[in-house]
């Protein structure tokens, strides 16, 4: 099972490995940006569009 | 005191002499000019306006107009053709009750000229002091011709001025010799219209000669009154450079300074006041000059040193 | 100068002679500002709807409701669950950063979405789950979402809780929609800020909470002595909103953080453009400064200022945004651009550019009827610049100056500015002004001064020092941004639509839309038998409309601060810091409340008509004209054009008509010196309008100054009804004047049209500037400008009779243009394009 924190897009907190961001790029019909919402290291990925395994 | 007939008491005016001005126009006056932008000012008589766009054709006009000059609603021709204008007024038969005015529910109806003294001109013209006060700004005497009712006009300008009113006189110039100094001697500044310098053309398009005209001029210039020469341009009649080369040398040769001059570019707004009248007008079809047209015009009296505008702004700083 | 400028310039010079100003303005502005103002969505609804693509915001129902969930049954008063719950929200939502973007912060989790707080109104839920293009994809399953939020809360909600608080009969009258506009709630309305406080460069969010730390040690060992006393209960509850303030600070140092760690992982992992990731570095550091501590330039100045504007709007809807930029932020800008000269003054612009923008894009999901009375916009902001000082010297400065220049070069409609006026502003300042209008922005609008600093000592008691602050808290009315001068909520629910007045007094209060008695019960209208009777109903009939809505919100203010809390907006208010008390207790504040008059110059053009029509020509009986309204005018129609055409109008310098408005505002100013707010400071009117003369026109019926059911209302405050004011500007002007803007009313809203052949050159420069020395001559508190266009011409062309005052100008030569010959005006709405007419 997938976890956010197996994610290239996760970014842990130093002071909390078991939190993190998971940061993105976004981009819509006006503008792009990029985006952060904060995530558990061990949430569950399998269901998520955006996971892309980290190349360790 | 007698009253006399005002058509229009227009606040806000911004081009008849300095800063923010009320000009009344008095109804009146001996020269016909055939591009003439206020023809309701021409007749001293009252006058009724017929404005078709209001008009519902209900028929209550017709119902009290005591000399039957109204066209009754659906007549046949459906209002008098008169060269091409459709008129629902008997001009030849009216008289002026103004009883259709009065009767009428949508204001399609209006009397041209109320009659007023000189006390309640002044008081309706003392509104606006505050923006007098702050713009060099005050009453502007105009029409028709405003040395046509020269008691009136006298007495006007002097209460204005006891009042401490900037008065500007707007006149043709076509005015008796002694009448003129007399108005002119108590104007702040003189707004002197001036058409063309050959006589002959002057009474072609104004239906008067401008001997007497040139004689005013030069007299104002002599006395150094302040002079504001006022210059309509219209096509066909004094649009060329010859014309205006002619005139800015003769400015230039009076006996003293002319203090500006204002080219004012023909414009065909007024047309619909013709209809109104039921007149018809030469320049119906004419269009207007756009006034970035006037600039080469404007040259001949700048390269004459005369400080020149077009259009006249009451808030040119030379 | 490289040919690209010159090329530039000369296109920019082309654009603007031709009045083509949007493009212009895009030539002209940097390529960051270009592409943020382009970036921006569109929030303003149109027609109630929002713009395709805008999509209502789940994700902070979602925080915020599974925290309410989890705190349903935590013993902490609902204060400090408020702030828990707020702080969870900040604390997990999503962040972004804009491309190119230099400041960070908005309410909503992405940048095309609104955000929706669920625990408001349950009404407003309901909308949110009907909503027929909000509801981002995919619909269904979203939809069940908004389901189960709604659910939860309802009654549940603020509204809810506030509901039984109202007297029944009042609430049915104001729910009716007849009288009034919207509900009464302290979390949805107009919040002044005490920036006094918070704004002066004194403190950051870490200084209040080190302040707070001690005053709660001082306060806990208090409560910890012996002897037990009275004033415990009193002590809790200041502990609780100190630590309810606390955590909101706390919350909002964290979400600045977030944002600056978003920036610094962006700025070393993904952006590879080496100026971008400077950029990045700096919003970071900028964040990691701001809230917590206070801000040492120009860019931590404007980001501390939307972090607070930011919070405050996560707290409650607010539909306002009163701000005195140029004030504020003016020493930052002055430091950078002319001092240390760290920023260049197009640099400079870019900031200030980009700060108006994030206001622009600001959207927080509002009922219908409040987006329908605010068409394409999301609240009224009306920024205030220029003024003076405390001590009462000219406050313009270079940023008062660089905020003109950035407005016209972002060309936003929201923020617009009210410019501060009085006599010592400097000509260049006036330039900028002038420059904005030419360019057909439609602000600022100009605020007399003086009068409106008297006007607040005259009505609320503001001292010289405070009231010399003012900012506008809404639209239009002036307010202190001090200790205890600020207003921390005003309801828009004090709204009346006055047209009422007059159409209850011919049916004794009772009103034929909505089909029940609102009104007082005055005798029946045919039975008055002169002018002085019928006065006497019209000023019954004011009363009794103005005390409900003031009832109404006096019982809303008095439970806000336990009902409906704001502990972040406490936690910037210093008489908050001091007491423990919520912002919305009345207690410390002085009060500064007003009544805003939608369609109120239709009572004065109606009464003069009654006066003259029935009682001094004696033409028509009152029972007539009683039942012709009755009967919307069908059957009446001669008699109707009488009630048009042959009473004189207010606006045209006609001392009778005037001498009634003046009459009727003595009445309302006398009675509003009895009406008390919460605070027990007095309630003036204040007659202006939004979009109400639309919202409106289908619930007033027929009024004696000629209007049917369904016909639009005037445009509002004291501007004369469309078309009706005959005599030009200047008696307009004049009209104003008889009115005394310091004692008659709050303030009053007045718009004029000007021709742009009148205000092009230095000739028109001039005249603006005497124009506008006459204005203040005069003693009128208001004026705004809008520039007669094409658009305008071409609605002329199509109804002629609401634009019978629009006059066009050609040298030397006015004309009404609705006069003038079709194929003429055709000719002139041509050369207004083109900048000729």
């Amino acid at each position: 099972m997938a976890q956010c924190k197996d994610c290239e897009r996760f970014y842990v907190l130093e002071e909390d490995d078991s939190r993190g961001d998971c940061i993105q790029k976004g981009k819509d019909e006006r503008q792009a940006y990029f985006y952060t919402k904060p995530v558990r290291a061990e949430h569950e990925a399998d269901g998520c569009d955006s996971f892309h395994p980290r190349k360790n | 005191m007698k009253a006399t007939l005002i058509t229009n008491i227009q606040k806000f005016s911004v081009n008849d002499g300095p800063g923010f001005r009320t000009t009344v126009f008095l109804k009146g006056c001996l020269l016909r000019c055939r591009w003439c932008h206020n023809p309701e000012t021409i007749s001293s008589r009252q006058e009724v306006l017929w404005k078709q766009r209001l008009c519902v054709e209900c028929g209550a006009c017709y119902e009290v107009c005591p000399e039957q000059a109204i066209l009754p609603v659906n007549s046949s021709e459906n209002g008098v053709q008169k060269h091409g204008i459709k008129d629902r007024i008997d001009r030849s038969a009216c008289n002026s009750c103004l009883e259709c005015v009065e009767s009428c529910p949508q204001n399609a109806l209006v009397a041209a000229g109320q009659p007023m003294t000189v006390d309640q001109t002044l008081e309706e013209v003392e509104k606006d002091k505050t923006f007098y006060e702050n713009s060099g700004g005050g009453l502007t005497i105009s029409g028709g011709e405003p040395t046509l009712h020269h008691r009136f006009t006298l007495e006007l300008m002097e209460k204005a001025r006891y009042n401490g009113l900037h008065v500007c006189l707007d006149t043709s110039g076509y005015c008796d010799s002694d009448r003129f100094r007399r108005l002119t001697a108590g104007a702040d500044i003189v707004l002197f219209d001036f058409k063309l310098m050959n006589s002959g053309e002057h009474q072609r398009f104004t239906g008067v000669g401008n001997e007497e005209i040139l004689a005013n001029l030069e007299w104002l210039v002599y006395s150094n009154i302040e002079t504001w020469i006022r210059i309509p341009v219209v096509p066909g009649v004094n649009d060329s450079g010859d014309v205006h080369a002619t005139m800015a040398d003769y400015l230039i040769s009076l006996s003293g300074d002319i203090d500006r001059v204002d080219l004012l570019p023909f414009h065909n707004w007024c047309e619909n006041k013709y209809e109104w009248l039921g007149l018809s007008w030469d320049f119906a079809d004419v269009n207007s000059i756009d006034p970035v047209e006037l600039e080469q015009f404007a040259e001949y009296y700048r390269a004459k040193g005369i400080f020149t505008t077009i259009g006249g702004s009451g808030f040119e700083v030379n | 100068m490289s040919t690209t400028a010159e090329t530039i310039d000369r296109d920019v010079e082309e654009l603007e002679k031709n009045q083509e100003w949007w493009w212009a303005a895009e030539k002209k502005r940097s390529k960051r500002l270009d592409y943020l103002r382009k970036a921006i969505w569109k929030k303003g609804a149109i027609g109630g709807l929002y713009a395709p693509g805008v999509k209502a915001d789940l994700e902070r129902a979602q925080l915020h409701t599974e925290k309410a969930r989890e705190l349903e049954f935590s013993p902490d008063p609902f204060v400090i669950k408020f702030a828990k719950m707020l702080a969870h929200v900040l604390d997990n939502k999503t962040v972004f950063i804009t491309d190119h973007a230099q400041l960070v912060g908005y309410t909503g989790s992405l940048p095309h979405t609104v955000a929706w707080d669920p625990s408001c109104a349950s009404l407003l839920n309901h909308e949110v789950y009907n909503d027929p293009t909000a509801i981002p994809d995919p619909v269904e399953e979203n939809q069940a979402i908004i389901e189960e939020i709604g659910t939860y809360w309802a009654g549940k909600s603020d509204l809810d809780k506030m509901m039984p608080v109202f007297d029944p009969e009042d609430l049915a009258k104001m729910l009716s929609g007849s009288i009034g506009w919207g509900v009464p709630m302290s979390r949805g309305g107009y919040s002044n800020k005490d920036y006094e406080y918070i704004m002066t460069g004194k403190r950051g969010f870490q200084d209040i909470i080190d302040e707070l730390d001690k005053k709660i040690d001082e306060l806990d060992e208090e409560i910890h002595k012996p002897v037990a006393n009275k004033e415990i209960a009193e002590m809790v509850d200041k502990l609780n909103h100190w630590e309810a303030m606390k955590i909101t600070l706390e919350a909002g140092i964290g979400i600045a953080r977030r944002y600056a760690r978003l920036a610094r992982i962006t700025a070393g992992e993904l952006e590879t453009d080496p100026l971008r990731q400077q950029e990045l570095l700096k919003i970071a550091e900028t964040c990691e400064r701001v809230p917590a501590h206070p801000p040492r330039n120009l860019q931590e100045s404007f980001q501390f200022d939307i972090f607070i504007q930011m919070l405050s709007r996560t707290e409650a809807i607010e539909g306002a945004w009163p701000a005195r930029p140029d004030y504020y932020h003016g020493a930052y800008y002055e430091r950078d651009v002319n001092i240390d000269k760290t920023l260049t003054p197009e640099e400079a612009l870019d900031l200030i550019g980009e700060f108006m923008i994030r206001a622009a894009e600001v959207c927080q999901f509002k009922p219908k009827w409040s987006r329908e009375g605010l068409q394409g916009i999301d609240g009224t902001w009306v920024w205030t610049l220029g003024g003076v000082d405390a001590n009462g010297d000219d406050a313009c400065n270079d940023l008062t100056i660089a905020f003109m220049k950035a407005a016209r070069l972002v060309r936003v409609a929201n923020p617009t500015f009210g410019f501060r006026w009085h006599p010592a502003v400097k000509d260049e300042v006036m330039r900028e002004i002038f420059e904005c209008l030419k360019q057909g922005l439609g602000y600022p609008n100009l605020r007399h001064d003086p009068i409106l600093i008297a006007n607040s000592m005259h009505w609320h008691g503001h001292p010289i020092e405070e009231a010399r602050l003012w900012v506008h808290q809404a639209c239009m009315s002036p307010c202190p941004p001090t200790k205890h001068g600020f207003q921390p909520m005003r309801m828009a629910n004090a709204t009346a639509n006055c047209a009422k007045i007059i159409e209850y007094v011919f049916t004794s209060g009772y009103d034929p839309i909505v089909n029940m008695q609102v009104g007082a019960e005055t005798p029946d209208a045919a039975e008055l038998t002169d002018f002085e009777q019928f006065f006497n109903a019209w000023v019954e009939q004011m009363k009794a409309i103005f005390s409900i809505l003031v009832r109404a919100v006096n019982r809303a203010r008095l439970l806000a601060p336990s009902l409906t809390p704001r502990p972040f907006l406490s936690a910037i208010s210093e008489r908050c810091i001091e007491s423990g008390l919520d912002a919305c207790d009345s207690t410390l504040e002085r009060g500064n409340a007003w009544i805003t008059a939608f369609t109120w110059v239709e009572n004065i053009d109606s009464l003069a008509a009654v006066k003259k029509l029935v009682f001094d020509e004696k033409k028509y009986t009152l029972g007539e004209l009683k039942e012709a309204l009755e009967k919307n005018w069908e059957g009446f129609e001669q008699m109707r054009l009488d009630f048009v055409r042959k009473a004189p109008k207010w606006g045209n310098d006609d001392d009778e008509v005037d001498a009634i408005m003046v009459r009727c505002l003595r009445e309302a100013a006398r009675f509003s010196k009895e009406l008390k707010c919460p605070s027990g400071n007095n309630w003036p009117i204040l007659p202006e309008n939004v979009s109400g003369n639309i919202h409106y026109s289908n619930i007033v019926g027929a009024l004696p100054n000629g209007r049917r059911l369904g016909d639009a209302l005037y445009d509002g405050g004291i501007s004369p009804g469309p078309g009706l004011d005959k005599n030009g500007p200047t008696a307009v002007l004049k009209s104003c004047s008889k009115i005394n803007h310091i004692s008659d009313g709050r303030a009053f809203l007045l718009n004029q049209r000007l021709s742009p052949s009148q205000l092009s050159g230095e000739n028109g420069f001039r005249l603006w500037k005497a124009y506008v020395r006459s204005w203040a001559d005069l003693g009128i508190d208001h004026i705004q400008f809008n520039m007669v266009d094409d658009k305008t011409l071409r609605a002329a062309q199509k109804e002629p009779e609401k634009y019978q005052e629009v006059i066009v100008r050609v040298a030397g030569y006015s004309a009404h243009f609705v006069d003038i010959s079709r194929k003429t005006q055709d000719n002139i709405i041509q050369r207004t394009i083109q900048g000729l007419g």
